[in-house]
């Protein structure tokens, strides 16, 4: 990340301690470009290039690669010179054809006329589009190529996505989640809490039950069942669920509980068949109107955890992630990231391509007090 | 019926544990999972069953119950997993020295919630039916099941293929009611909830 190569100053270092990092998918991550080989050849005579490449975009489309450029320029001030993109090597099904010195010929047997054209080489270009600008500057090293910036990816990738506001918000809720976990009794401290976007208050919140009740009861797992209790069902049992925000002797906290009418209508899975959201869609700026997967029913209740957040203090485990996606959540903040973690650290669940909802992963939100909860034992 | 993978059971496991496996164990207990699958079926949940055994005893079984408690988690294993924690606590065993001898048979793959819950708490090996293509967790979307993730405990072993297609026939049965191309699509209530498996073979449910 760009951040990370800055010079630190006083200035960035207060920074730095609101940042809110993004855990996004790897291949949007990663600066390693992966390459694939092509012909290359040097135009010696500027005025054959527009035929040249109308010959051959008809015998060597770039079917695969259409996000390269087929000329490019090289060299500098007066020794600018044109290469020209002549075909990837796997449009060479013959050994024969790939030999170099017999390039020429294996273009003209094509219907492309070799006049003008100077030497031909093997060059190196980009397998895919770039995703993020810094993709596009490693990526254009190689080969010029076609980009299309997205703006939102970029907010996030430079931690300025969220404004002082959302922040501010951001780290309430995540306070909010580190005075619950202090009611944790056992060695785990960890609390998290669940946040109503469209009104933004707490739905409920608790600490780490694992130790005190049952091995399965780790923070956000008790927040799933709380949701659940809130719509006429869970399954827990629960010793002391308050019903008051702010009561900091009880271990769980549950909005006034809302029983279903029979009549009600029954909450339903936003229409899957649809085109999803796009996993990284911008927060700034949507009403909650626009925003899917924030249907509600007729009772105000969304399906499962459907447009829920979750602020919790540290990284959830494989079994806790998976559960956030079976529930169908929107949007997880975590302090600070453990070895064994599922959304960013050992998997990166919120992002599985084979899995049938993805969500929004955001790390680092008051790290250091989320850290010291793990440190000072009761 | 099908019964694949079991003539040859794993030389890794406790005693107490290989004593109990021979085939016709494994079958029975397999086809008392697919029985408790069937009452989910009937419950209107999606059909998988299992059963947790400890040294030839039967300490719980479960169905999935999503719809019945509008919680996503509350997957067959997990069910099974509160009544074999309740045994203990009844007993006044130490629930990490059950669990380290206890075998889950159940009728589909578990998924990445449950396989992590199963590991979290040191299942030594799960015996299932079909494979869950959509939310496995031994292998089919993810290996929770043998990754060597920090602090999750030593990794657990898995047989499959134990009355798959009974299995698969039940899901099958289950997503047939459900299956939006059917040209009178019957709308149970909450049936969208049903995704918590999957099907290997027709992903019915599928878009």
């Amino acid at each position: 990340m760009t951040c990370a190569k800055k010079l630190k100053t006083a200035v960035d270092c207060e920074e730095e301690r609101h940042w809110i990092l993004p855990v996004l998918a790897q291949h949007i991550t990663t600066n390693t470009i992966e390459l694939d080989t092509v012909y290359a050849g040097a135009i010696e005579d500027k005025k054959v290039t527009s035929r040249l490449l109308k010959e051959l975009c008809i015998a060597y489309p770039l079917k695969l690669h259409q996000h390269l450029k087929r000329i490019r320029n090289s060299g500098t001030g007066k020794n600018v010179r044109l290469e020209v993109l002549l075909c990837c090597e796997r449009d060479l099904p013959c050994p024969e054809e790939r030999i170099r010195s017999q390039m020429h010929a294996t273009l003209e047997a094509n219907n492309v006329s070799t006049e003008g054209l100077g030497n031909v080489y093997l060059a190196k270009v980009p397998r895919s589009s770039p995703l993020t600008r810094a993709q596009y500057r490693e990526a254009i090293a190689y080969w010029p190529t076609q980009f299309h910036e997205d703006k939102q990816l970029e907010l996030l990738l430079d931690g300025r996505y969220f404004g002082s506001a959302d922040r501010t918000k951001i780290e309430n809720h995540m306070r909010t989640a580190i005075s619950r976990a202090r009611n944790s009794t056992g060695e785990a401290r960890v609390g998290a809490v669940f946040v109503d976007p469209l009104s933004d208050t707490v739905v409920c919140s608790s600490c780490d039950l694992r130790d005190a009740e049952h091995p399965f009861h780790h923070a956000p797992n008790v927040c799933v069942d709380l949701v659940a209790r809130s719509q006429g069902g869970g399954a827990y049992e629960y010793n002391g669920v308050s019903a008051n925000p702010d009561s900091s002797d009880s271990p769980c906290f549950v909005r006034e509980l809302r029983r279903c009418s029979p009549e009600a209508e029954v909450p339903r899975a936003p229409d899957e068949r649809t085109p999803g959201t796009r996993e990284l869609e911008g927060h700034k700026g949507r009403t909650a109107t626009v925003d899917k997967g924030l249907a509600r029913n007729s009772a105000g209740l969304p399906y499962l955890c459907t447009g829920y957040d979750l602020y919790t203090t540290r990284e959830p485990c494989v079994m806790c992630a998976m559960a956030l996606l079976h529930s169908r959540i929107r949007r997880v903040f975590y302090g600070c990231s453990v070895p064994g973690g599922a959304l960013g650290s050992y998997y990166n669940i919120h992002v599985q391509p084979e899995l049938n909802h993805h969500f929004e992963v955001f790390r680092g939100i008051l790290q250091e007090e989320c850290k010291k909860l793990q440190w000072d034992t009761v | 019926m099908s019964i694949t993978n079991v003539d040859v059971l794993p030389k890794f496991l406790p005693c107490s544990i290989e004593n109990q496996t021979p085939p016709r164990y494994t079958t029975r207990y397999s086809v008392r999972s697919s029985n408790t699958a069937k009452d989910a079926l009937e419950q209107g949940e999606v059909p998988v069953g299992c059963m947790f055994v400890y040294r030839g005893k039967v300490l719980g079984t479960g169905g999935n119950e999503v719809n019945k408690t509008k919680n996503a988690t509350r997957h067959a294993e997990m069910i099974g997993m509160d009544q074999v924690l309740k045994w203990c606590r009844v007993q006044g065993l130490d629930q990490a020295c059950v669990f380290r001898e206890t075998v889950l048979y159940v009728t589909v793959e578990p998924c990445i919630m449950c396989a992590g819950a199963l590991r979290l708490i040191h299942i030594p090996l799960i015996v299932y039916g079909c494979r869950n293509e959509r939310f496995g967790g031994c292998g089919s979307v993810l290996h929770v099941d043998s990754d060597s993730i920090p602090s999750y405990g030593a990794s657990l072993k898995c047989i499959r293929g134990l009355l798959a297609d009974d299995a698969v026939e039940l899901l099958r049965q289950f997503y047939k009611g459900q299956n939006p191309n059917a040209p009178n699509p019957k709308l149970k209530s909450g049936s969208q909830i049903g995704n918590s498996v999957g099907n290997p073979v027709m992903n019915l449910d599928e878009d």
